[in-house]
């Protein structure tokens, strides 16, 4: 019996998101207290590499929370493609930029596998990215930046419309399995097998599903 | 549904206390924005309502133990004489309430 593969494709012209407060209050467990605490982000997909790269884009999120960028990017600059982990915090009156970062061969450029990233989480301590290539951890300096009013995107780092277009960082490719492990339990857990037009499935039962983005007449993010 | 008292949620166990939120969560997951005018799914006020069974069947209030004892008791007084009257069968219709209903039915007030 075969059948179709369930994924989800980015292509810039769209792209799921996750508020901070669930709309009609279903949510047991809300990005604010994730955020709080550790937490790890597991995601298994295949980077469209050469897309990213003539969009011109530096960075791109493929599960993001916005403001300053926290979460899994595909970089690409100086002829160098990347996958990264960053958190920014604030260091001795100074917002600053905490990556670990692994570089990808060039040969992966033309046609990348699918791959696992995961990001790994330890508040105010550490930040760690695992994939193929292998994996690095920095230490994060000072306090992390307040996330609890971000919303957590996927397939960009930030699609509000005031954004500048270069940081909106939309990211091309397609995802297979998220997951989000909280310090004590799962957050979300997205295959993608269960979804509608608007919305896609969390099996995790605390009722985070993913909205697709949708703008009303003045430009804002609807939350449903 | 808060009359007949004896069909209401409250009778059912806290067994089902997450099934109705879980049925909450769902029924999210298939609402639809209110621009969309072309596809069906459930409002606002539909899934509200589901919170709402849930929250008023998860509340605490004086005396609830007693009320709900009773409610169960005529639960299953009113279905027993349901069944002898209209020649019906409650447990085959409701195989998933079977074991709730012979607790009813064995409960002394």
């Amino acid at each position: 019996m075969f059948e179709d593969e369930v994924v989800i494709k980015l292509n810039g012209k769209g792209c799921w998101l996750l508020a901070n407060y669930s709309r009609n209050m279903v949510s047991t467990y809300t990005t604010k207290q994730l955020v709080n605490d550790d937490f790890e982000i597991k995601v298994n997909c295949k980077v469209d590499w050469q897309k990213i790269i003539k969009s011109g884009v530096h960075y791109t999120g493929v599960v993001c929370f916005n403001g300053a960028h926290f979460g899994i990017l595909c970089k690409y600059y100086n002829g160098y493609a990347m996958i990264s982990a960053e958190v920014w915090s604030e260091h001795e009156g100074e917002n600053i930029v905490n990556e670990a970062q692994v570089l990808i061969r060039d040969d992966k450029l033309k046609e990348d596998d699918w791959r696992d990233i995961r990001l790994i989480y330890k508040k105010n301590e550490s930040i760690t990215i695992v994939t193929t290539e292998g994996r690095e951890t920095t230490e994060i300096q000072g306090e992390i930046l307040d996330y609890s009013g971000s919303y957590l995107w996927v397939g960009c780092c930030d699609n509000h419309k005031h954004t500048p277009k270069e940081f909106q960082g939309d990211w091309y490719g397609e995802i297979r399995t998220i997951s989000v492990e909280g310090k004590e339990r799962c957050f979300a857990d997205y295959d993608f097998d269960k979804k509608t037009r608007y919305k896609c499935y969390d099996n995790s039962g605390n009722g985070n599903h993913l909205i697709a983005k949708h703008l009303n007449e003045k430009g804002f993010i609807i939350i449903y | 549904m808060r009359y007949p008292t004896h069909q209401t949620v409250q009778v059912l166990s806290d067994y089902w206390n997450p099934k109705i939120f879980e049925h909450a969560q769902l029924a999210d997951f298939y609402s639809i924005p209110n621009f969309e005018k072309q596809h069906y799914g459930f409002s606002d006020t539909e899934i509200q309502k589901l919170k709402r069974i849930w929250d008023w069947k998860i509340a605490d209030w004086d005396g609830k133990e007693q009320q709900v004892r009773e409610h169960r008791y005529n639960f299953g007084k009113f279905f027993k004489e349901h069944d002898i009257r209209r020649g019906t069968d409650f447990r085959k219709v409701f195989p998933e309430l079977e074991s709730f209903y012979v607790e009813c039915l064995r409960m002394k007030l």
